[in-house]
C-alpha cells in the first residue's frame, strides 16, 4: 500500500461500482487518483442481488465494458450463472445477465484497484468537501477526512451509494448505516447542503438471505442458465467458471395473509419511510398490497456464490419484521423448513436531485465537483458503474483541460442515461429499461464494442489489444458482407437445409444475402453450405460475433435503416444550439414551469430543452420560433 | 432571434371599397399608442376589455382623419394575449392607409403576414392546430367550411387526436412491459387483444381520413361536371341548377365548346358545375378540343353528371341497351357495363378515345361517383316515362328525370347530388372533420404504421419491431398535436396568412 499523499488530481469517495469505474478510469489516463472508502473490505460489494446485467442492464454492462470499464471482465471472472434474457425477441433486446460469486467479485474488484497504479487507496470517513469561490465561480480544493485531515485535490467525484446519512428499518427497528453491518456517511450531505446543493430522500431495500442447506430442492423449479455463456468483456474469450443452476419458488395466498399481519409494523405503510422506492422494484409487501388479486409472485433462489451456504431469495424483498420474514417464507414450497441467515431490510439515504449535474457529470455549482451512481438517484449496478465511467473521464479531461466527453442518446445507452438523469425530473430510483432508448434497434448490446471501443481508445481507455480485435473484428465482416452479397447459393446445395428450417426451397441460384432476410434461416448455416473458404475458424469468438453482426444487419436492414433516419432527425435538433446566456425570464410567452426549468437546467440544445420534464410542446415551439428569427 | 416586445399593427380588412375598415393593433403599446390619436369621450388607457368607443382619429396635430369606433381587448383576453385595439373607420382605402401610417411613425411596426396567430400561438392563446385552422377559417368560403375550421380552432382534431395518440401509446406500453419485464410473472397482452386494438384504430383513422373528402368539399366546394353527348340539353340543365342563363343554348348540337362554369351554395356547401362540350366524333379541331377539355374536367370531378335525351329515337325502352348510347360507341357494351352501374363512360374506353388521351389513359372513371339524369321528360308520355324507369331500376345506376326547361325534378337532382357527395345518412355529416391537407397527409403515414404494425403481428414478427411501429405513429400524432414541431412545420402553418390575421 502506497504512502497517501497530501495532494491528488483526482479524489473519489466511495469503491461501489461507480467508485471503482471513476478511479480505474482517471488513474488510467494519467491522473493522480485516491480512492477514499469507509471500509476497504466492501470494495466491489454487490449490496443487493448478487447479479450483473438484466434487460436494459446488460446493455450498459456492455459498454461499459466497450469504453474500456471493468464491470464486464469482474461479471465474466466472478460468474457462476449465465443467461441471455429475451432471445425470443429480436437482437435489439437480448440482454445478457449473470449471477455472480459475491466474494469473487469484490475479491477480483480489490485485485484490480490495488494493482492499478496511479491509484491510492484510503480507508477513511470524509467530514467536509472543501471549495473556494474564485473568479465568479466556486471550485473545489479538496476534503478533511477523520483521520487523515485535510486532502487536496482539482477533482472530486463522490460515488457514495446509499451511504449518505442512511438509515435501515426492519419493522419498526432502524439502525444507522447504508448496508448491513456498515457505517453510514454524515459529513457529506450536510456539506454539499451548505454550498447550496438541493436534496431529496430515496429508499430501497433488499430481501432475506437463507441458508442453502435449508431449502427442499425437491418441490422447487430448477433453471438452468445458458449451455453457452456469453461473457460480458468483449476481451473475455471464454467463461472457464463451472455454472451451477438457480431455482424458482413461488409465494400463495398463505404467505400472504401472514406478511398481511405484519403490515401495521411495516416503516413503509406506517409512513416511517419516507423517501420513494423503486416502482418497478417492488418489495414483497408493497407488490401484495399493489396487486391485491394476484394469489402469487415468483421467488428465485439464487445461490451467492460457490463457497457460501448464503442464497439471495429474489422477489422477496422487504422491511417487514424479522419474524414475519421467517414465518413468510416458510409458507413457501422448498422454504418450510428455511434458516434465515440474514433479514431484508429497507435503506433510507440521501440522493441530490440530477438536474444540478451537467452532462458531463459534473455539478452545476461547484467546479471540479462530480457525482456518479446512486447519489443521483438511479439503481443498480450497471447504471452506477457507467456513470463513474463517464465521471472517471471527465474528471481526467477537467484536469488535462479537455472538452467533456459527452454521449449522446443516439450512441449508447450510456447517453440515454445521462441525459435522462439532467433533463428529466427525478424522484424515485431510475432504473434502465430499453424502452426509454428510441434508437435502441441500433443500440445493441452485440455492437457495442462497434459502437464505443474506437472511442474508448481516442479517449485512452481502451487498450492496444482491445483496439486490435475491434479492427480484425471490422475487417472480417466487411469481407463477409462483400461475401454474402457477391455469392449465390443453388438449390441443390441448400434446399435439404432450407427444408429442414421449414423455409419454401428455392428454384434458381439465389444470393446468400437474400437468403439470410428469411426468418428461420442462420447465416452460419449458410456459410458452412456455401464453403466460405478464407481460412477463417468460424467458431472463434471474434468469427462468430462478425457473422451475428452481419446477419443482424441483413435481417433487420429495412428497420435499421429507418432507424438511422430517425437518428438524422434527432440530431438535427440536438444541432439548434441555444445560447449559454439566452434570458428565458424575459421571454414572456414561455410557461411558467418551462421558464424556470429551462432557467435551472439550462439545455445546450433545442433537443436537449425538449427532453426536461416541465417543459411543454408549446414552450419548444416559442424557442423554436424565438431562435430562428 | 423574434422580439415580442414591439406593438404591431395592420389593416385587417380586404383593401378595397367596403362599407368599413378594421385596422388591428396588438402589443403592449396598443393602447397607449392609439390613445394618443384618439379623440373621445372615454380615455382608452381606462376602458375596461371588450368596451367599444366611438371618437374621431386625429393626426396628433389636431386634424380628424375620420370618426372611428375603437375597441379595446385588453391581453388577458384579446385574441393575441397582447392588448389589441381594432379600429373600425369608414371603408375607403385612402382613410384606412392614412390611419396606419399615423400609428407606424409611432413605434408600432407593421405586422407581418401571421403575425397577430403567431403571437397567439406564442402567448398560448391557441395550439399549433387551432393556428392552421385559423387560417383555413380566413380562406373559408362557405358557411360549412367556416363551421368546419371553428370547430378545429375549439380544439376538437386535437383532442381527437389525442385520444387516438393515447390508445397507441397504451398499445405501446402493453408491448414494452413484455421487452422489459421478461423475468417479472406480470401478465402480457395477448396477440388476439393487440390485435383487436389494432384494427379498431386503422377503423377510426380510416374514418377520419375518410371525413378528409368531406372536410375538402367543405373548404374547397364540389366539382360537378355536366357531361353527354352533344344536344341533350346538358347547358340548359346548367342554366336551371344555376337560375340564370350563363350558358349560350341553342338547338345547334355542339353549341358548347368550351367549359362554362357557374357556382351554387347547396346547403351552404359550395358547388362549381362545369358545363362541357358535347362528347362525339368530330373533324372540328375547335370542337375536338373542347370534347378533350371535357374529359379533362370529368376526370378532376367529385361528381359527374351524364346526361341524356330521354326523347332520344334511339332510346327505344324494349331495348334498354339501346338507351343513351352515343353512335359512337358500341351499344352491346350497355348491358355488361350496366353491372359496373357505368354504362356511357366505359362505353367511352371501350371506344379507344380516352386511351388515345394521354393524360387520361391511366385514368380510372370507375371510382367516380355519377348520376345518370334523363332530361327532356317534360316531353315524354307517361307511358313512356313509367318504361324507362322500369327499365332503368334494373340497373343500379343513380338516376333522375328532369326537365331543365321547366325545371320538373331539378330539387331531386340537387338532392341527390348532395347525396352523393356531403350527406351522410339524409343530412350533412358531422363538422368535426379532417380538413387541412397536412393533417391528412399526417394521418395516412400514421394509417401506414398502424397497418404496419398490424402486419408485423400476423407475421409474427418480435416485439420491438412492432413497437417502432407504434412509436413512428405517436411521432406523426405529435406532428399534428404540435409536440412533435420542427421549424418546417411552423413555417409553413404560419406563411399560409395574409397580413392582418
Amino acid at each position: 500500500m502506497k504512502q497517501t499523499k497530501n495532494k491528488y488530481d483526482i479524489i473519489v469517495i466511495g469503491c461501489g461500482h461507480a467508485g471503482i469505474e471513476a478511479s480505474i478510469a482517471s488513474a488510467k489516463l494519467g491522473c493522480k487518483t485516491l480512492l477514499v472508502t469507509m471500509s476497504k473490505d466492501s470494495i466491489g460489494r454487490m449490496s443487493c442481488n448478487p447479479s450483473i446485467g438484466g434487460t436494459a442492464k446488460g446493455q450498459l454492462a456492455r459498454e461499459v465494458d466497450a469504453l474500456g470499464g471493468v464491470m464486464g471482465k469482474l461479471a465474466d471472472l466472478s460468474g457462476i450463472h449465465f443467461r441471455m434474457l429475451n432471445t425470443s425477441k429480436g437482437p435489439a433486446v437480448w440482454s445478457p445477465r449473470s449471477q455472480n460469486d459475491r466474494e469473487l467479485y469484490a475479491r477480483k474488484a480489490r485485485e484490480l484497484i490495488l494493482s492499478q497504479t496511479n491509484l491510492d487507496l484510503l480507508e477513511d470517513s470524509v467530514d467536509e468537501i472543501l471549495s473556494e469561490y474564485s473568479n465568479e465561480e466556486r471550485k473545489i480544493t479538496g476534503i478533511t477526512t477523520t483521520y487523515h485531515g485535510q486532502i487536496n485535490c482539482s477533482v472530486l467525484v463522490i460515488c457514495a451509494g446509499t451511504f449518505l446519512r442512511s438509515l435501515m428499518h426492519t419493522g419498526f427497528s432502524q439502525t444507522v448505516g447504508g448496508r448491513f453491518g456498515e457505517k453510514s456517511s454524515s459529513g457529506i450531505s450536510p456539506s454539499l447542503e451548505k454550498l447550496g446543493f438541493e436534496i431529496g430522500r430515496l429508499k430501497t431495500g433488499t430481501p432475506p438471505r437463507i441458508d442453502i442447506d435449508s431449502i427442499d430442492f425437491s418441490s422447487i423449479e430448477l433453471q438452468p442458465g445458458d449451455d453457452n455463456p456469453q461473457p460480458f468483456s468483449f476481451q473475455t474469450e471464454k467463461i472457464i467458471n463451472a455454472q451451477i443452476p438457480m431455482y424458482l419458488t413461488h409465494t400463495n395466498e398463505k404467505t400472504h395473509e401472514i406478511l398481511r399481519k405484519g403490515f401495521e409494523r411495516s416503516p413503509l405503510f406506517t409512513g416511517i419511510i419516507k423517501g420513494k422506492g423503486p416502482r418497478y422494484c417492488p418489495s414483497v409487501e408493497d407488490k401484495i398490497a399493489r396487486f391485491s388479486d394476484k394469489g402469487s409472485h415468483h421467488i428465485f433462489l439464487e445461490p451467492e456464490g460457490y463457497k457460501t451456504n448464503f442464497v439471495y431469495v429474489n422477489g422477496f424483498s422487504t422491511s417487514l419484521p424479522q419474524e414475519i420474514q421467517l414465518y413468510g417464507m416458510r409458507t413457501i414450497a422448498g422454504l418450510e423448513n428455511v434458516k434465515m441467515l440474514r433479514h431484508g431490510y429497507a435503506v433510507e439515504y440521501d440522493y441530490f436531485p440530477s438536474y444540478q449535474l451537467k452532462l458531463s457529470l459534473e455539478t452545476k455549482l461547484v467546479g471540479g465537483l462530480f457525482h456518479a451512481g446512486q447519489i443521483n438517484g438511479t439503481s443498480g449496478y450497471e447504471e452506477a458503474a457507467a456513470q463513474g465511467l463517464i465521471a472517471g473521464i471527465n474528471a481526467a479531461h477537467y484536469v488535462h483541460n479537455k472538452e467533456p466527453f459527452i454521449l449522446k442518446r443516439s450512441e449508447a445507452y450510456i447517453g440515454v442515461l445521462i441525459d435522462d438523469l439532467v433533463n428529466l425530473l427525478i424522484d424515485e430510483p431510475y432504473r434502465m429499461f430499453t424502452s426509454r432508448a428510441e434508437y435502441r434497434l441500433l443500440l445493441r448490446q452485440d455492437n457495442a464494442d462497434r459502437r464505443l471501443t474506437k472511442i474508448g481508445y481516442n479517449i485512452g481507455l481502451v487498450d492496444e489489444v482491445a483496439k486490435q480485435r475491434l479492427d480484425k473484428k471490422e475487417e472480417m465482416i466487411t469481407r463477409l458482407s462483400q461475401f454474402v452479397n457477391e455469392n449465390t447459393i443453388a438449390p441443390e446445395e441448400v434446399n435439404d437445409y432450407l427444408k429442414s428450417q421449414n423455409e419454401m426451397p428455392i428454384t434458381q441460384r439465389e444470393p446468400i444475402a437474400k437468403l439470410v432476410k428469411r426468418s428461420n434461416v442462420k447465416l452460419v448455416d449458410l456459410l458452412s453450405v456455401a464453403h466460405f473458404e478464407s481460412g477463417l475458424h468460424l467458431k472463434g469468438r471474434i468469427e462468430k460475433e462478425s457473422i451475428e453482426q452481419v446477419e443482424i444487419d441483413l435481417k433487420y436492414d429495412g428497420y435499421i435503416s429507418r432507424q438511422k433516419i430517425d437518428v438524422e432527425k434527432f440530431e438535427k435538433s440536438e444541432n439548434i444550439t441555444v445560447p449559454e446566456s439566452f434570458d428565458y425570464t424575459r421571454v414572456r410567452s414561455l410557461s411558467a414551469e418551462g421558464k424556470e426549468k429551462l432557467s435551472h437546467i439550462r439545455p445546450q440544445t433545442l433537443g436537449q430543452a425538449s427532453r426536461i420534464s416541465g417543459v411543454t410542446p408549446s414552450d419548444i415551439s416559442v424557442l423554436l420560433v424565438y431562435l430562428h428569427r | 432571434m423574434y422580439s415580442l416586445e414591439d406593438t404591431i399593427a395592420a389593416i385587417a380588412t380586404p383593401l378595397g371599397e367596403g362599407g368599413l375598415a378594421v385596422l388591428r393593433v396588438s402589443g403592449k403599446n396598443a393602447i397607449t399608442s392609439v390613445e394618443k390619436f384618439f379623440d373621445g369621450k372615454q380615455k382608452l388607457s381606462l376602458a375596461k376589455t371588450h368596451t367599444a368607443h366611438f371618437g374621431n382619429f386625429t393626426d396628433g396635430k389636431g386634424n380628424v382623419i375620420d370618426e372611428v369606433v375603437t375597441t379595446i381587448f385588453l391581453s388577458a383576453k384579446s385574441y393575441t394575449g397582447e392588448n389589441v385595439v381594432e379600429i373600425s373607420c369608414h371603408g375607403s382605402i385612402f382613410v384606412a392607409r392614412k390611419i396606419l401610417e399615423i400609428l407606424l411613425t409611432n413605434k408600432i411596426r407593421l405586422a407581418e403576414p401571421g403575425e397577430f396567430t403567431k403571437r397567439a400561438f406564442l402567448n398560448g392563446k391557441i395550439d399549433l392546430p387551432q393556428a392552421e385552422a385559423v387560417a383555413d377559417l380566413i380562406k373559408a368560403n362557405s358557411e360549412i367550411a367556416q363551421k368546419c375550421s371553428f370547430s378545429q380552432i375549439k380544439g376538437e382534431l386535437s383532442s381527437q387526436t389525442k385520444k387516438i395518440g393515447g390508445k397507441i401509446l397504451d398499445l405501446c406500453s402493453m408491448l414494452e412491459l413484455e421487452l422489459d419485464f421478461v423475468e417479472e410473472d406480470y401478465q402480457f397482452a395477448t396477440k388476439e387483444k393487440i390485435v383487436s386494438e389494432l384494427n379498431f384504430l386503422i377503423g377510426k383513422i380510416e374514418n377520419l381520413l375518410a371525413s378528409y373528402k368531406i372536410g375538402r368539399f367543405y373548404r374547397d366546394g364540389v366539382n360537378v361536371v355536366i357531361s353527354g353527348i352533344p344536344n341533350v340539353g346538358k347547358s340548359s340543365l346548367l342554366n336551371a341548377l344555376l337560375q340564370e342563363n350563363k350558358a349560350i343554348v341553342t338547338e345547334i348540337p355542339g353549341t358548347t365548346r368550351d367549359v362554362v362554369e357557374g357556382e351554387l351554395l347547396l346547403d351552404g356547401i359550395l358547388f362549381r358545375f362545369f358545363d362541357t362540350a358535347g362528347i362525339r366524333e368530330t373533324k372540328n379541331i375547335i370542337e375536338e378540343e373542347g370534347i378533350r377539355r371535357s374529359y379533362e374536367k370529368m376526370a378532376a370531378a367529385d361528381l359527374t353528371l351524364i346526361v341524356n335525351d330521354s326523347t332520344d329515337a334511339t332510346n327505344d325502352c324494349s331495348d334498354v341497351s339501346k338507351i343513351n348510347i352515343p353512335n359512337i360507341t358500341h351499344q352491346r357494351q350497355f348491358a355488361k357495363s350496366a353491372e359496373n352501374s357505368l354504362p356511357w363512360i366505359s362505353c367511352m374506353t371501350a371506344d379507344g378515345i380516352i386511351r388515345d388521351t394521354a393524360k387520361l389513359s391511366d385514368f380510372n372513371f370507375e371510382t367516380k361517383k355519377q348520376i345518370t339524369v334523363f332530361n327532356k321528360v317534360d316531353l315524354l308520355s307517361d307511358e313512356r316515362q313509367n318504361k324507362l324507369r322500369t327499365e332503368i331500376e334494373h340497373t343500379n345506376l343513380d338516376y333522375v328525370f328532369v326537365s331543365a326547361k321547366t325545371h320538373l325534378g331539378i330539387i331531386e337532382l340537387q338532392k341527390k347530388i348532395l347525396e352523393l357527395t356531403v350527406y351522410e345518412n339524409g343530412e350533412i355529416a358531422n363538422v368535426s372533420v379532417l380538413t387541412n391537407t397536412r393533417h391528412k397527409e399526417l394521418f395516412g403515414k400514421i394509417q401506414e404504421c398502424i397497418k404496419n404494425a398490424l402486419n408485423g403481428v400476423s407475421e409474427e414478427k418480435t416485439t420491438e419491431l412492432i413497437v417502432l411501429d407504434l412509436r413512428s405513429a405517436l411521432n406523426f400524432i405529435g406532428e399534428i398535436t404540435g409536440e412533435v414541431t420542427t421549424e418546417e412545420i411552423l413555417n409553413n402553418i404560419f406563411s399560409k396568412f395574409c397580413i392582418g390575421k
